[in-house]
């Protein structure tokens, strides 16, 4: 036996052996039980990135494109402060390809000139129309105007509003909105111009059981951007932003792939997401009070359709690709961790009551139970069994030998998961990455779990734990580096 | 803890990375493919595309240019093939005869016919696919038969390959595999009933017929493909369907067509759906109304503003103002 300390029969030694005894089996239960989880996302986001494959291999764009057949569109911009980056943001935004969008820019009492560049450059004038959110949907942000370019043939609105944070900007947003379908965006996001056509796609063939459909969302940071496109993918230069770039890789092919083909698909994303307008302003829309609010309201969309035993639908879609920027320091990152963990816990206890109860159908004996045990309690197991196993090899409660072998067991189950996520990436032909790339992406699958996963463990946890003492929330500063355009 | 004998773990361990080295290796192997074939596929289109091209814009006949393509055979042969018929969609008149001729030449019809029955998907649906653009008139069974493929993929290719042969048989061969599992995407199947009603009599009478089809998602195309059409002598149907149809799928697809073909008849029908409980019905019921001219439309649309309505209201204030009467002279 090799052990690091010799601290055999000591009081040390006993406690750690005694606790190891009583979390030997749950623990090991944990583990096959989330492995189990994983391994049926990852059988379940295969058949459905290939039936999407399949899908987009017959569905000609150009049909819909100039289809009278399909839905009309409104893009939301909320933008604060954005003038540096607004105007090449609502023209990447006009320029999606779209038979029928129009932008509605919601300028959230900016304190820079975003109004006024806007009001420059596309001559805007004051508009008749007026936000109008009905019974359901309360705005505390006073609307200071509605404008509109001079030009009748710009589908550009700008809604000038006191500010009052993103989501109730969004909220004023949807008010305003005069198409079918509403799609949330960020002005520091970039969507393939193809993006919004492949979107739709799930709401032209079942126009009203679809209610709500999720894209997929890269990381940005190494590609190269050019007026508002992406035109060259690549991996960025700093580790923090290659790990999220096999993050999001993961959790958006496998994770939300898998769910969506449970039909039980629990988060579509704030940076990517379509909606019925109907629908949004039925349920309220965005709860300007939950950090969390792109899952608060895709939870509020199921409960609204259950409740009302809606046959309903959804869905992930695996296509279209709306790129952004992730954090590329370990402050800003830090905080978004802690941010997102708290998020979470905040929306999963406000809506406890739908959890193992049977009239949320899957929502809730599925979906939830797995949002409660393996993301909310994920990094409490994942940081109590490092410390467990790090006290244990110091004490030599435990057979180091055998305690790394079981190690390599756990990371191994980690990276074939990821390493499966850049397989179908590549098998699905989605991703135009160059050997070396796909080197770096397999890298980053063994490395990240050398440190990288185990502080943002202890990051999510920090945000748990302000959330339960009751701490303000901070959303803090998103420090961004821009696009690569060289 | 008996059960976590060493040797299972060290079993389990060697097991589990031998699965991730051969998956890394199998990643980069399908890359390398995938490169290589790109590559290969990129230098033969560069020296099939220009020969193809010069003989799609000749005026004159080239014998030796025609006698070059004729006789590429291999790989080589393969991307001739591909470049003719892409080159394809886009001409018309003689043109489009001399290229599929030249096809037909090249002994490249029986080559699809054979890939057609290929045990493949995708191999099937990309030769109906070509098959589909050469319209071959010996094709239209075997291309109307695969709309009944056992795959969604291959049914799809098929049926907007039938567009080439509009009529009621094709028609009835597309709405038939709307009454399944609805795997065809039901865009692909309007738009080839729209190149369908458009080119065929036949075709367009049988669409007529579609909309008191038992199935809704029947009844629901067969509108938005009225709709395209841009006939009113369609109006009343598609208003009896906003109307009484008992599927608010079929009336929102009659309210997005009454949007095109709405006549004064349907205003009724169109306030009606202003009324529905379900939101994209109210919203393409008013959008209808207010593609009719104002003269006819003018009470209804009161009556709509006078109800509070969030889905509506935007719609109402995004019409331009009426021109005030001191703005004429």
């Amino acid at each position: 036996m090799i052990e690091l300390l010799d601290l055999t029969g000591t009081t040390a030694h006993q406690v750690v052996r005694t606790v190891l005894i009583w979390t030997a089996w749950p623990t090991l239960a944990y583990f096959v039980a989330i492995n189990a989880v994983y391994l049926c996302l990852v059988l379940l986001g295969f058949a459905d990135t290939r039936r999407s494959a399949a899908r987009r291999s017959v569905l000609d764009l150009a049909e819909t494109a100039t289809s009278p057949v399909s839905l009309g569109l409104t893009v939301i911009l909320p933008a604060y402060n954005e003038s540096a980056v607004i105007i090449e943001s609502v023209r990447s935004a006009l320029a999606l390809d779209y038979p029928d969008h129009e932008v509605v820019v919601v300028n959230d009492g900016s304190t820079d000139p975003t109004l006024a560049v806007l009001r420059e450059t596309f001559d805007l004038v004051e508009s008749r129309r007026v936000v109008d959110t009905g019974p359901h949907l309360e705005i505390r942000g006073r609307v200071r105007g509605v404008l509109e370019p001079r030009d009748p043939s710009i589908p550009l609105v700008v809604l000038d509003t006191e500010n009052s944070g993103r989501s109730d900007a969004v909220n004023a947003g949807i008010g305003l909105a005069a198409k079918d379908l509403v799609v949330i965006m960020d002005s520091d996001s970039v969507m393939d111009p193809d993006a919004l056509l492949l979107a739709v796609q799930p709401f032209l063939d079942d126009p009203l059981r679809v209610v709500a459909a999720g894209g997929n969302i890269r990381a940005v940071n190494g590609s190269r951007v050019v007026a508002g496109r992406v035109t060259a993918e690549g991996m960025p230069r700093p580790w923090l932003a290659r790990f999220q770039v096999v993050e999001y890789l993961r959790a958006f092919s496998l994770g939300r792939a898998g769910w969506s083909r449970l039909g039980a698909l629990l988060l579509i994303s704030g940076a990517f997401g379509v909606y019925r307008r109907d629908v949004l302003l039925a349920v309220g829309a965005l709860d300007p009070d939950t950090i969390g609010e792109d899952f608060e309201l895709t939870l509020k969309v199921h409960r609204w359709c259950r409740r009302r035993r809606r046959d309903y639908r959804v869905v992930y879609v695996s296509e279209p690709t709306c790129w952004t920027e992730v954090p590329s320091t370990l402050a800003v990152l830090h905080r978004q961790r802690a941010r997102w963990h708290r998020g979470l816990w905040e929306v999963l206890w406000k809506y406890r009551g739908m959890l193992l109860n049977p009239r949320y159908g899957r929502i809730g004996m599925l979906g939830l139970p797995y949002y409660w045990l393996f993301e909310l309690l994920a990094p409490l197991f994942e940081v109590l069994g490092a410390v467990i196993i790090l006290a244990a090899l110091l004490t030599g409660a435990v057979n180091a030998t055998m305690t790394l072998a079981l190690l390599g067991v756990a990371i191994g189950c980690g990276v074939l998961v990821t390493i499966l996520s850049v397989l179908l990436e590549e098998i699905s032909l989605r991703r135009a990455s160059t050997a070396g790339d796909l080197l770096l992406m397999m890298g980053c699958a063994l490395l990240e779990n050398l440190g990288y996963r185990q502080l943002t463990a202890v990051w999510r946890l920090q945000g748990w734990w302000q959330a339960v003492r009751g701490r303000t929330a901070v959303w803090g500063e998103m420090t961004r580096s821009g696009f690569d355009a060289s | 803890m008996t059960l976590l004998t060493p040797h299972l773990i060290l079993v389990a361990l060697a097991a589990l990375w031998t699965l991730i080295a051969a998956t890394v290796l199998l990643i980069l192997l399908s890359h390398a493919l995938r490169r290589g074939r790109s590559r290969h596929r990129e230098e033969l289109d560069r020296r099939a595309r220009p020969l193809v091209v010069r003989f799609a814009l000749a005026e004159e006949d080239d014998p030796a240019l025609e006698g070059t393509l004729a006789r590429a055979s291999g790989a080589f042969g393969d991307r001739v093939d591909e470049r003719l018929l892409s080159v394809l969609e886009t001409l018309r008149g003689d043109s489009r005869e001399r290229i599929v001729a030249l096809l037909v030449d090249r002994g490249h019809p029986p080559r699809l016919r054979r890939r057609a029955r290929s045990r493949r998907t995708t191999v099937r649906a990309a030769a109906l696919r070509r098959l589909g653009q050469l319209a071959l008139p010996t094709d239209e069974d075997l291309i109307r038969g695969a709309t009944a493929d056992p795959s969604p993929v291959v049914a799809a290719i098929a049926i907007r390959a039938a567009a080439s042969y509009p009529g009621r048989a094709s028609v009835a061969a597309a709405l038939e595999r709307l009454r399944g599992r609805g795997e065809v995407p039901a865009l692909v199947v309007v738009t080839s009933l729209i190149a369908q009603g458009a080119a065929s009599a036949d075709a367009l009478a049988a669409i007529r017929e579609g909309l008191v089809d038992p199935s809704s998602r029947v009844r629901a195309a067969c509108a938005q493909t009225l709709g395209e059409l841009t006939s009113t002598a369609d109006a009343a149907a598609l208003g009896r369907l906003l109307r009484r149809d008992p599927t608010p799928g079929v009336q929102l697809a009659a309210a997005t067509a009454l949007e095109r073909v709405g006549r004064a008849s349907a205003v009724p029908a169109l306030l009606d759906g202003t009324r529905s409980p379900w939101g994209p019905v109210r919203t393409h019921s008013l959008l209808a109304l207010l593609a009719l001219p104002r003269e006819v439309t003018a009470a209804a649309l009161a009556e709509v503003a006078r109800r509070p309505d969030p889905l509506l209201t935007p719609l109402l204030a995004a019409q331009p103002a009426p021109p005030s009467p001191e703005a004429h002279p």
